[in-house]
This record gives C-alpha cells, sequence and structure tokens, in this order.
C-alpha cells in the first residue's frame, strides 16, 4: 500500500536585482542576521500577500478583509438594488450590527465627539468570500419591509432587528483563498479555518549590503533657463540586491480536511498556490525598480512524513563564483544539502521529488528535471493526489 | 564548584534539534506586541509536540507537561524586530500618528505590529521522563513517531518559522548524555584551536542532574542546582479562549565543551551528526565516550 502524501514542499532559488521589496518602519530594507552574517529578507507575511494576489487571479475568487462589511452592504443595495440611500445605509449598519462581532460606530470628521449614525465598523475584521456581499444584500432585501420601520443604528448598544445566526452563517461562509489560506476570527463561532500552508521568511543565501541611493530631481524650468544651480528636491532611498532562499509547504490533509469532499478543488487550489508561489513577487517599489524575476531555481518534493526546510544550506553563507553571481554556487549548495539530509532521515517518505530551472545539470539530488514549472507542478500532483486518495481509503 | 561529580540514574527520553533562520517563543505576547524568550519555553515545545500529535487545542496535555525540558544553546542568536503592518479601515485613534504628528483618515490608517524574533540561533533539547517503565517506553515511541511524521507541520513558536533539516535527532535511554555530547551547530572559535568552550545549558529543574565529567566543570560557574529565575510558560490548556499557564523555576548551568564538539554550519553540522548518530546514538546503550 502508498504510503498517504501528506505534505508538498517547495523551495526556490531566486535572484532579484536592486529592489526593496519589503521595508520597514524607516523605509530600511528588512534584513536577517544568519550564519553570522546579514542577509536581506522579506518577511512571509508580504510574500504571502503577493501569492495570494496571484492565487486569488488563478481561481477567480476573491476574498475580502475588511472592518467596513456594512459600508460595503450599502453601496450595493444602493448601487445594485436600487435603494434609496438612507434606507440602504440603515440596513448596512443593521448587517454589521448584527453579527456576533462587537462595533463602533464612526466619528464625525468635524467633531470627534458625535458619532456617525449607521456607519458602523466591526470590531474585529472579517474575512470572507466576496459573495458574502451579494447574499448579506440578498439578506437585507428579504427584510426590506421590517427595515423600512427599523431605527437607525447610532450607538454600540443598538440592537440590529435583523437575524444574528443568519448573518454570522454568511461571515462562516468559505471559498477557496480562505481553505487554503486559513482565517482567524475568533467572535463568530466556528468561523476559524486554520490555514493549510506555511510560508517561510525569505532570505537571501549570502551576505548582502544595504545600499543607499542618493538621488535628486531636476526643476526642469531652472535646467531649461540655466538662471540658477542645485536641484529641485534630494533626498535617499535604500535597495539591497541578492539570491533569495524561498521555503512553503502545503498540509495536503488540513486543505482536503477544509474543502470537504472534493478531489477537483483539492487539485485546483494546489496547482494555484504552487503556481503562484512560484511566479509571485511582492511590489514593492516596483515602479522604482522593476524587479520582475522568476525563480533561477524550483525543487518540489511530496512527503509521507514531514515538511522540509532546506534553509540550513546556506547558513554558511555563500560565496560568489570566481566569475561572479551567487545563483549557480547557491543551488550546488541546496543540492548538497538535500543529500546530506536525505542521507539522515531516509528517502523512502520522498513520494515524488523534481526540479525545474535554468541549471541543465547536476541537480541529480533534487529528483527528475522539468522543463517547465507547470510540468514540475503537475508531476508532484500526479503523485500527491493519485497518493493522497489512495491513504484516505486505506 | 569542584565537588566530584556524582553519576544520576540515566534518564530516557527525545533528542530535539531546533534549528532556523528564525524562531519566536512567546512569553508575555499581547495584541501587537509579540515578543520571544532567548530560548525555547516549555509551553513552545510542549505545543509542538500536541501539533506532532494532532491533538486540537483544548485537548488535554497532561501526558506532554510530564516531560522535562532541557535545552542546549548551541548559538544563543540575536533579536529581531520586525515591524508587520495589519489592515486598514480602523478608526482614526487607533491608528499610528504619521510624521507629522496626525492621524490618517479611517479609511487609509494602518494599524502596526511588533514581532520579535530570535535569528540565527541553533538550540538542541532533550525531553525526557524520569520513571522508566513499559509505559514510560511506549509514551516516548509514540512522541518519537509524532515527530517524524506530525500530524500537522511543525515551526519554531510562530508558524512562518518553519525548522530547517532533521527535528528529531533520535530517542535514547540516556538522553541527558547525549545532550551534552552532540555535534554543536556552532563554528568552532577561531584562534583558539584546542580550547573547551562554555555552552549554556537550561532547564526546568535542576541540572545537578546532568551527567558530566569532571573536565566540562567551569570553577567560575554555578552547578545549576539554584533556580536563576522564573517563567509562566507551564502550559496548563491551549484552549483557544482560554489559554493558562503556571509559572516555574528556570534552571541554568554552564559547561565547557571540547573545541572538537563545534561542528560549524548547515552541511557540516548535519554531516558531523550523521556521523554521531550512527556511532554513538545508534548503538547499543553503555557505548560512552
Amino acid at each position: 500500500m502508498a504510503k498517504p502524501a501528506r505534505f508538498i514542499d517547495i523551495h526556490i532559488i531566486q535572484s532579484i536585482p536592486f529592489a526593496n521589496l519589503n521595508r520597514d518602519d524607516t523605509n530600511s530594507v528588512k534584513t536577517v542576521q544568519y550564519g553570522n552574517v546579514m542577509r536581506t529578507r522579506v518577511s512571509s507575511q508580504s510574500w504571502k500577500r503577493a501569492v495570494r494576489a496571484v492565487f486569488e487571479d488563478r481561481i477567480g475568487q476573491a476574498a475580502l478583509r475588511t472592518r467596513r462589511i456594512g459600508e460595503r452592504v450599502t453601496r450595493f443595495l444602493a448601487e445594485e438594488h436600487g435603494w434609496p440611500q438612507n434606507l440602504a445605509e440603515r440596513a448596512g449598519a443593521h448587517i454589521a450590527a448584527a453579527s456576533s462581532i462587537k462595533f463602533e460606530l464612526a466619528k464625525d470628521p468635524k467633531d470627534a465627539k458625535q458619532s456617525v449614525p449607521n456607519k458602523v465598523f466591526t470590531n474585529a475584521m472579517v474575512y470572507v468570500p466576496e459573495s458574502a456581499v451579494t447574499e448579506l444584500a440578498a439578506l437585507a432585501e428579504e427584510h426590506r419591509t421590517v427595515l423600512e420601520g427599523a431605527k437607525d443604528i447610532k450607538k454600540p448598544a443598538d440592537k440590529s432587528i435583523l437575524p444574528a445566526d443568519r448573518v454570522d452563517a454568511v461571515l462562516r461562509s468559505r471559498n477557496g483563498v480562505i481553505n487554503l489560506f486559513g482565517r482567524m476570527l475568533a467572535e463568530v463561532d466556528n468561523a476559524g479555518v486554520d490555514g493549510a500552508v506555511q510560508v517561510a521568511h525569505a532570505l537571501t543565501t549570502h551576505e548582502t549590503d544595504v545600499e543607499l541611493d542618493y538621488f535628486s530631481a531636476v526643476d526642469d524650468i531652472t535646467a531649461h533657463w540655466g538662471d540658477q544651480s542645485g536641484s529641485g528636491h534630494m533626498g535617499h532611498a535604500e535597495f539591497s540586491a541578492g539570491t533569495f532562499y524561498r521555503y512553503a509547504t502545503i498540509d495536503l490533509r488540513d486543505l482536503a480536511a477544509n474543502i470537504g469532499d472534493n478531489p477537483d478543488e483539492l487539485r485546483e487550489l494546489t496547482a494555484a498556490f504552487l503556481s503562484a508561489f512560484v511566479l509571485s513577487l511582492p511590489q514593492a517599489k516596483k515602479n522604482s525598480t522593476a524587479p520582475h524575476t522568476i525563480p533561477d531555481l524550483a525543487h518540489i518534493s511530496v512527503r509521507a512524513d514531514r515538511p522540509l526546510s532546506y534553509a540550513a544550506a546556506f547558513e554558511r553563507p555563500v560565496l560568489a563564483a570566481g566569475h561572479g553571481g551567487f545563483s549557480d554556487p547557491s543551488r550546488t549548495v541546496l543540492a548538497q544539502y538535500a543529500e546530506t539530509a536525505n542521507g539522515l532521515l531516509g528517502t523512502d517518505a520522498i513520494l515524488q521529488s523534481g526540479w525545474a530551472g535554468v541549471d541543465v545539470k547536476g541537480l541529480d539530488a533534487l529528483g527528475t528535471r522539468h522543463t517547465g514549472f507547470d510540468s514540475l507542478i503537475n508531476a508532484a500532483l500526479d503523485t500527491a493526489l493519485a497518493v493522497q486518495s489512495a491513504g484516505d481509503a486505506a | 564548584m569542584t565537588t566530584r561529580t556524582n553519576a544520576p540514574a540515566p534518564e530516557a527520553g527525545l533528542l530535539l534539534r531546533l534549528t532556523g533562520p528564525l524562531q519566536s517563543w512567546g512569553l508575555h505576547s499581547h495584541f501587537n506586541e509579540r515578543d520571544t524568550a532567548a530560548f525555547p519555553t516549555r509551553s513552545g515545545i510542549i505545543g509542538l509536540l500536541a501539533s506532532a500529535l494532532g491533538r486540537r487545542r483544548g485537548q488535554p496535555i497532561d501526558d506532554l507537561t510530564r516531560l522535562h525540558l532541557t535545552v542546549r544553546t548551541d548559538r544563543p542568536g540575536i533579536m529581531l524586530r520586525d515591524l508587520h503592518t495589519v489592515g486598514g479601515g480602523l478608526p482614526a485613534k487607533a491608528t499610528v500618528t504619521t510624521a507629522e504628528g496626525k492621524k490618517r483618515p479611517g479609511d487609509t490608517g494602518t494599524l502596526l505590529t511588533h514581532r520579535y524574533y530570535l535569528a540565527d540561533a541553533a538550540f538542541t533539547a532533550a525531553l525526557t521522563l524520569p520513571q522508566h517503565n513499559a509505559e514510560s517506553a511506549a509514551f516516548l515511541d509514540l512522541c518519537a513517531g509524532a515527530l517524524r511524521a506530525p500530524r500537522w507541520p511543525l515551526h519554531l513558536g510562530r508558524r512562518s518559522c518553519p525548522p530547517e533539516g532533521p527535528l528529531l535527532l533520535g530517542q535514547s535511554n540516556d538522553a541527558l548524555h547525549h545532550l551534552i555530547h552532540l555535534p554543536l551547530a556552532a563554528l568552532p572559535a577561531r584562534g583558539q584551536a584546542g580550547e573547551d568552550r562554555p555552552v549554556e545549558f537550561l532547564a526546568d529543574r535542576p541540572l545537578t542532574n546532568l551527567p558530566v565529567q569532571d573536565r566540562m566543570i567551569s570553577t567560575i560557574s554555578e552547578d545549576g542546582s539554584h533556580p536563576s529565575s522564573e517563567l509562566n510558560d507551564q502550559p496548563l490548556t491551549y484552549h483557544p479562549t482560554g489559554r493558562a499557564y503556571r509559572a516555574r523555576p528556570l534552571y541554568r548551568r554552564s559547561l565547557l565543551l571540547p573545541h572538537s564538539q563545534f561542528a560549524g554550519h548547515g552541511t557540516d553540522q548535519l554531516t558531523a551528526l550523521s556521523d554521531y548518530l550512527t556511532h554513538q546514538l545508534n548503538t547499543p546503550e553503555g557505548n560512552r565516550r
């Protein structure tokens, strides 16, 4: 009997030129010390958000994370259902107030002591499929007569006339995005969903320096007339370049459990995540640096035992090759580490392993070579999902 | 202390390797300030084991909290503060103040949270049971199996901090002996070849039960018989809405370990570990160097 596939690990080596994909509160490039030297870092949260955008696009579903669900429903009722503005506002407020989440009212911008009636924020952010807006609007439509006779929501103690259980049921609804990435919403019973992917912080395989880019802006009129010297503005920005190691793992059992019995959706979401993880990039300062690279190497393995990060391959910082460049030695070091780790843990639990990238040979420890990322992903899915369902049946 | 070392009874247990670029072992985390202790906490390690075993939050953990945790600090690492922005759409008073001293309007205000990590740290840990019987042996087997094939992906205190490489090094009837002797995930000191170096051990009970050799005892270090402080990290329940912890003492002790035991980084340490596991850990017990 084949061992059940439990985890899909994806490892990526990617070179990113002069850029600042993820910065901190002082606009500095995020860094991390590892193996006693400084590296450039992109936080897991930052890259996960970039992945989510591509992922939502791939599966044609979106999710909303907001405290302003009431206002969103108001706008929908006014624009799509043709409700008068004041009734739509009251309906939106009653929707937001009906949920189990406590709420507050927006303050008047001119007088912070006054609340704005019917402009309700939920105290926690809801995270719902985008279709929740139409469902909540339909619920309001169903109760239109009652809403017409209802009072406005003016203070946090006001009660909604709408049924809390029906609003909560919508807030509990899920789609592919939530099934994959999870949801934290303690305020509504049974609305929490444990995410099925784990994403690590990305960091460079080698020591990096943060570079300070001094810039000045030319004043076109001064330049044209030539009557003054000096620039119109000057400043500086921080950037860094490097070859990154990125890692994520998918928990197939959790994802299958979140979805329910639907093998097609399991395959679709897993494929969309893997492909989004390969091809996404955080968008910070993209217009200043256009850092739109693709991975130099993607390695995927399907495992029956546990996820396995190879970050320590780069604990000893990679040194540039004789002719310069970190990408080539990083790929070699990754393959060497994989071989050592596999020696220690054994390879019985590796059900499928492969890679695709700019190399043509020499990475045997990373499994079968594929010519494209899609073929790499499909091969992993064919094994993982066949063995996953065999495992389920066992 | 120059007292002669006594030979405590060997304890059976598991040996864990806790390394990765980042770890985070929260102690007082609250809302937008997420701190980390300077070493793995009991609640973090027992939580990791519970996760490996597939225990849901709120399920009993009494059997797990019987385990004693002894941690060896291979590399202490450094503290990293990470700024993380959340959301938008908060009321003005709950948002950050801008550089001009003003508040942003409600729909663009963003919440800042600070998350602290331990970067570049490496620990080796032993989870042991003092009593030796068939029940405890079966329990350790169960935990070892779960760490080899965990129910959920494991993490070093926070989900964005996966452990790298092997997590479970092995199982032994004399786990504390191996905790002292396993190769360290640290570079040998430059220019002091041959010199022994102090390595810190931390535990939830007196460290006088470590099977140390006389040459490891430093005259300037305490023997770990008295607690150095107290930590509020003894988990009672991980119930999602009612997590509870109890205080426990923290004991520290420093031992001098030989230069040759510092195996370096990455692949170098894995190779040394592999060697040690083959020749020391996985041979019949009693094979003490």
